[in-house]
């Protein structure tokens, strides 16, 4: 193979990679349950719903996932008011949330939740609450920015009748 | 294991040997690294009429003698005060001090308003608000505070200059002399190793974050103060030892009215040398209208006691789950004869909510207090995360969500990698000969050894999260069993007509000493804090699946 051939087939590779995504793309859809979600109804907020579930990494590369970030929709696409946290408790910020550095290092942003960094094959801790929309409309989808999880609407049903 | 009492006292000693080396960082604050004072070494200071003496007055001294003050002799004592006055400033007679010197500071405003433009070399410590170091604060003093006390000259982490001041107003009472922070610089007195600081007698108001700090310090009394209108905390002790914090009143802080956060570390319940158990004593306070009355990431070592802890969003709180400070997680304090009542405040409504949005912290009200930090609204007393503390003989009514409520911190929240130790939290915990859910009928002669008054319901009297965590040492790797005895336990604690109310139910809160095998709790009890965790004053005021920030109805 001369070195123009061969030069060829490294772009041809290259453009193949970039065509798959290429590793600099985050991976699509990588997050999958772990196990059905647990959802539960606070008995105080009859309206609200607080769900708590393990996500596992089902791609080859590292999922980043900023709690910020995560949306949650309802059947019919709308976005509904929703909080989420990969802390495992309850916690605070060091600093208060008005006063604090701009930004804070990944590992604080672990510490706190607000960041998930998930190795291939492993898993976070994901706790989601939202408040059902009026109506008959209730969530549906969660969107993490790199692909979505739908919530299992027997794991709300269940909450609901355990209420 | 359970440790025989010698081999306890001889790990302690280790223990705190240890402590004592150990670096640390700083709280809900950006704060240098700080260490633990030498358990061993320091005494809770006492009030002295001995000692060199320098005076200060303010151009309103001379009024104010006569205006303010009612009795006769104080009145006399001050117009001969006055006569020797020396100073217009308390700092310039702190930097004339030295060791063992009594600065007294006659009726008036202090505004100390010469140390507010800095001199030359402290251009850009004036413009920092971050972490200084020692060396930064003693090069620029004034940086940062409106009066500095720094105590050690050689960079040794001990006092060795200005050790031992005692600053004390000589009014008949607090508001006759008044500390001015006027909102422009983080703390208004900062003692930093300023071992036997004592301060007395005075008001102190308008920090940025502390009105009194004290840092590293080895023996400091905080005695008859008034301290309010703090934008975060009215009295703050760090990483400090044999302290006093006595007759004070705070109010009005966006967080804490008195916070012994990172309390002395070391001791676990074992007396020091000294046959201190506890290494912080808060007594006779009242703390009031703040978010919280009393608080303290990793509040070891500290006794609160007669103290009073009311019409706050909630009374106490002592936590794990802050990462930063030194001594985690926290152990071994106690509440005793104190009234934790009407702590209902509601700092999270949508109308506060906006306030604090749209009002700049220069120009509020100082009365309406925007919170730094989310706490659950209409609580008497809050243990996140702790292990081994006492909370007896105390009345705990009108706190219209939980009178008392006891939770796990898991480890990694705060910082702790080690996954063995992910239960270290919320062990060993005693209520014991509460009175709940009754107020005494008078609340100035309160005999703690009964449960009598008139029924005011807390919402629920004990609430837990039915987690029960292992007993670790803890300076060692791993989760190394200390005791297999103790758990959390409640016992003879009673309420309005004999009985009281608790989730989970009486039956099932374990009589002291406890059971103490792991369990890791009812999750959907903790899985309704979690989402609390994600408040923001700002962008999310109202989390859904949170409902601390409501107040409750009263019972």
């Amino acid at each position: 193979m001369d070195a123009s051939r061969a030069a060829a087939l490294v772009i041809t590779a290259a453009l193949m990679m970039a065509g798959c995504g290429g590793d600099d793309d985050p991976p699509r859809d990588a997050l999958a349950w772990f196990d059905t979600p647990t959802v539960i109804v606070p008995p105080t907020l009859k309206q609200d719903r607080i769900l708590r579930a393990e996500v596992r990494n089902d791609s080859d590369q590292e999922v980043r996932v900023e709690a910020a970030a995560i949306k949650v929709y309802d059947e019919r696409g709308r976005p509904v008011k929703a909080s989420a946290t990969f802390a495992e408790g309850y916690l605070h910020s060091l600093y208060p949330p008005t006063r604090g550095p701009a930004t804070l290092p990944d590992s604080e942003l672990s510490r706190l939740g607000r960041l998930a960094e998930i190795e291939p094959g492993k898993t976070a801790t994901l706790t989601l609450s939202w408040r059902e929309p009026a109506g008959r409309r209730t969530a549906a989808t969660v969107d993490y920015g790199q692909g979505r999880l739908s919530i299992p609407p027997e794991s709300v049903r269940r909450a609901e009748r355990d209420l | 294991m359970r440790w025989g009492r010698i081999t306890g006292l001889i790990a302690a000693v280790a223990l705190m040997a240890a402590a004592a080396l150990m670096p640390a960082n700083a709280g809900a604050h950006a704060e240098r690294a700080t260490f633990f004072p030498d358990p061993n070494q320091g005494a809770f200071p006492e009030y002295r009429t001995y000692g060199p003496e320098l005076v200060v007055c303010a151009r309103e001294s001379k009024r104010w003698i006569k205006d303010k003050i009612e009795d006769p002799s104080v009145r006399r004592a001050n117009e001969r005060l006055r006569s020797r006055c020396q100073f217009d400033s308390i700092q310039t007679a702190v930097n004339r001090s030295r060791n063992g010197y009594r600065i007294k500071v006659l009726p008036g405003i202090y505004e100390e308003k010469r140390w507010q433009t800095p001199p030359p070399g402290c251009e850009d410590e004036y413009l920092n608000t971050g972490a200084l170091s020692y060396e930064q604060h003693r090069q620029c003093p004034n940086a940062q505070n409106l009066i500095a006390i720094l105590g050690d000259t050689n960079g040794d982490r001990i006092c060795d200059s200005k050790c031992n001041i005692q600053i004390e107003g000589t009014g008949d009472d607090p508001a006759d002399v008044q500390l001015e922070g006027q909102k422009l610089k983080l703390n208004v007195v900062r003692a930093d190793r300023a071992d036997g600081i004592y301060l007395k007698n005075f008001e102190v108001e308008f920090s940025d974050f502390n009105n009194i700090y004290v840092l590293e310090t080895n023996g400091f009394r905080i005695d008859d103060i008034v301290s309010r209108y703090s934008r975060e905390y009215g009295i703050l002790s760090f990483a400090s030892d044999h302290g006093i914090y006595e007759n004070c009143d705070a109010s009005y802080s966006g967080d804490s009215g008195v916070y012994p956060g990172s309390g002395p570390n070391g001791r676990h319940g074992q007396p020091d040398i000294h046959g201190h158990v506890y290494g912080i004593e808060i007594r006779n306070c009242e703390s009031h209208h703040n978010t919280i009355g009393m608080s303290g990431t990793a509040g070891n070592g500290t006794w609160a006691h007669d103290n009073r802890f009311r019409d706050n969003s909630t009374g106490v709180t002592t936590d794990s789950f802050a990462g930063g400070h030194p001594g985690m997680p926290q152990d071994n304090s106690k509440w005793s004869h104190n009234l934790i009542y009407s702590n209902n405040n509601d700092l999270f409504n949508n109308e506060r909510d906006l306030y604090c949005q749209q009002v700049p912290w220069e120009e509020r009200d100082p009365q309406k207090v925007c919170p730094t930090f989310q706490v659950p609204v209409g609580t008497g007393i809050l243990i996140a995360g702790g292990n081994d503390n006492i909370v007896e003989e105390n009345y705990i009514f009108d706190n219209w969500r939980r009178g008392t409520m006891l939770h796990w911190v898991p480890a990694a929240l705060r910082g702790e990698q080690d996954p063995a130790r992910t239960y270290d939290t919320s062990s060993n915990n005693r209520y014991s000969r509460n009175c709940v859910s009754t107020r005494p009928a008078n609340l100035s002669n309160v005999n703690f050894a009964t449960c009598v008054g008139v029924q005011d319901r807390n919402g629920v009297d004990f609430w837990w999260d039915e987690q029960e965590g292992q007993d670790c040492i803890e300076e060692q790797p791993g989760c190394v069993e200390d005791d297999s005895v103790k758990g959390n336990c409640w016992e003879n604690n009673t309420g309005f007509g004999g009985t009281y109310t608790s989730d989970p139910i009486a039956l099932l809160l374990p009589a002291c000493p406890g059971l103490d095998s792991l369990r890791t709790g009812n999750s959907a009890k903790q899985a309704t804090l979690v989402p609390c965790a994600t408040w923001n004053p700002e962008d999310n005021t109202d989390p859904p699946g949170c409902d601390w920030f409501t107040r409750p109805p009263e019972p």
